[in-house]
């Protein structure tokens, strides 16, 4: 919690330019501070680890940014490569317009966990990008278990998305 | 009384033939919902239109299985499909035999176990896509005797309790009656132990038949707990050193206990749980018998399977 607390102090005091777009979103406010995603959710804890990464280190890549997300979860995670196409997750949706993405989820585990990062393409529309995200996600991918929230924030030229439990407490 | 008519309406035009006259044309006050109809009294979801693509991401799957694990080793491959519950409603080019074809061409090194002759609809639950236990002995006998692995086995048929509403009954607001869940016990079974892993991926021991499951969310839990990456069910009464790797999905739960009596140790994986890229921190590819049992279900929604 307190690596929480010190990313979402650093990140409204950065003023850096930053789209965002996902219905859990706060808009940008009028002084430019990087906006957090609200509220106490497993899918806002990770986004407000994403941004101020996303933003801030220049050295990042979508997998040391989806890396950096996963690094304190309490189970095992796997971070793997995707193109631009079929994405699980997204049924028979095509996702284009990154120029790559990694998908991330945990190494074995029943928990409905499913989150990408990408970087999109050069003058790529990253807020139309989310929103195509969040229109076509199926929250039970699998079939058999189903995540409870969706999560999707633009951080510079990054995206990150998740679908994920609300906790994983309980 | 007009949407009612307009369904029926519906319900003719789209199925035909045997289907036609086997659905009900009834609901009693109720409106079918997300592609669900009754017919024969059971509940059934309308098979949504095959997509190729998923078809062909499940074969490159399982092709990327053999090539990293399989290949090289005295593995025998072997494939089977479930039909889902309209299959046996409908006449004409099926999706899972248009998929099984598919696998078939794509696929040569697998050799393909034809599940249908053994399956109707009866051998489903009336409320939930599963197939019965207690109705697949013949399947796991065609499996096994396929695999060389068949055992005489005598089981005991045990009840579970509760009320069994599938998961197509929150669908309808006017439910059909429960279906009963039966399972299947056995001597060899008593004397097995399953290991797998829990939501965290720490490795915890697992009843063959969880009745806290079956009591919590989805009573199907009941067969080897649920949704599970990898489990591992050891037999010591079975034949030494003969083995199978049981690539599934929910549908495997019910049926790898009644393959036990012909193997010392049978693992499933299910792909949606754990990264196909990881298998070899949990799998020893040797000589085993490697089965993909998959629904139609599944197949057309490959893109789960990681």
């Amino acid at each position: 919690m307190k690596k929480l607390l010190t990313l979402l102090a650093l990140s409204a005091a950065l003023l850096l330019a930053l789209t965002a777009c996902g219905g859990s979103q706060e808009p940008p406010q009028e002084d430019a501070a990087i906006p957090v995603v609200l509220g106490d959710t497993l899918g806002a804890d990770l986004a407000n680890l994403f941004l101020p990464m996303a933003v801030t280190d220049e050295s990042a890549t979508v997998t040391s940014l989806a890396e950096g997300v996963v690094a304190d979860l309490p189970f095992e995670t796997m971070v793997m490569p995707v193109e631009p196409g079929l994405l699980t997750g997204f049924g028979d949706v095509e996702i284009t317009g990154f120029s790559e993405g990694v998908m991330f989820g945990p190494a074995i585990s029943t928990i409905p966990f499913l989150g990408y990062v990408f970087q999109m393409e050069e003058g790529a529309d990253g807020e139309a990008f989310c929103q195509t995200l969040q229109e076509y996600c199926d929250l039970r991918w699998n079939i058999c278990t189903e995540a409870e929230e969706v999560t999707a924030v633009q951080g510079g030229n990054y995206v990150f998305f998740l679908m994920c439990p609300t906790s994983l407490e309980g | 009384m007009r949407k009612l008519t307009l369904f029926v309406l519906a319900g003719v035009l789209t199925l035909t033939g045997p289907a036609a006259q086997a659905l009900d044309l009834h609901f009693p006050g109720e409106e079918p919902r997300e592609g669900i109809y009754l017919a024969q009294s059971h509940l059934v979801e309308a098979e949504p239109t095959m997509l190729p693509q998923m078809t062909d991401y499940a074969a490159d799957k399982v092709q990327y299985i053999y090539d990293t694990y399989l290949a090289g080793t005295d593995c025998k491959g072997y494939f089977a499909m479930v039909p889902a519950k309209e299959a046996f409603l409908r006449e004409g080019s099926l999706t899972h035999e248009v998929m099984a074809d598919c696998f078939q061409r794509e696929l040569p090194f697998l050799t393909h176990l034809d599940l249908t002759p053994m399956l109707d609809l009866g051998d489903f639950y009336r409320t939930d896509l599963h197939w019965r236990q207690e109705k697949l002995v013949d399947v796991a006998h065609y499996l096994a005797m396929a695999m060389d692995a068949w055992e005489e086995t005598e089981y005991a048929f045990q009840a579970w309790e509760g009320d069994f509403f599938g998961t197509y009954s929150p669908r309808l607001t006017a439910p059909l009656a429960p279906d009963r869940i039966t399972y299947l016990t056995s001597e060899t079974m008593d004397g097995c132990t399953v290991t797998g892993y829990d939501l965290m991926g720490r490795v915890q021991t697992q009843p063959i038949y969880n009745l806290e499951k079956a009591n919590g969310g989805n009573p199907y839990d009941l067969f080897l707990s649920g949704p599970q990456g990898i489990q591992v069910i050891e037999n010591p009464q079975g034949p030494a050193g003969k083995e199978l790797v049981l690539f599934r999905d929910s549908f495997g739960s019910s049926l790898a206990p009644l393959l036990l009596e012909g193997y010392s140790r049978i693992t499933l994986v299910d792909l949606r749980y754990v990264f196909s890229h990881s298998l070899a921190d949990y799998v020893e590819f040797s000589d085993q018998d490697v089965l993909f049992l998959y629904s139609s279900l599944l197949l057309n929604n490959s893109l789960a399977l990681k």
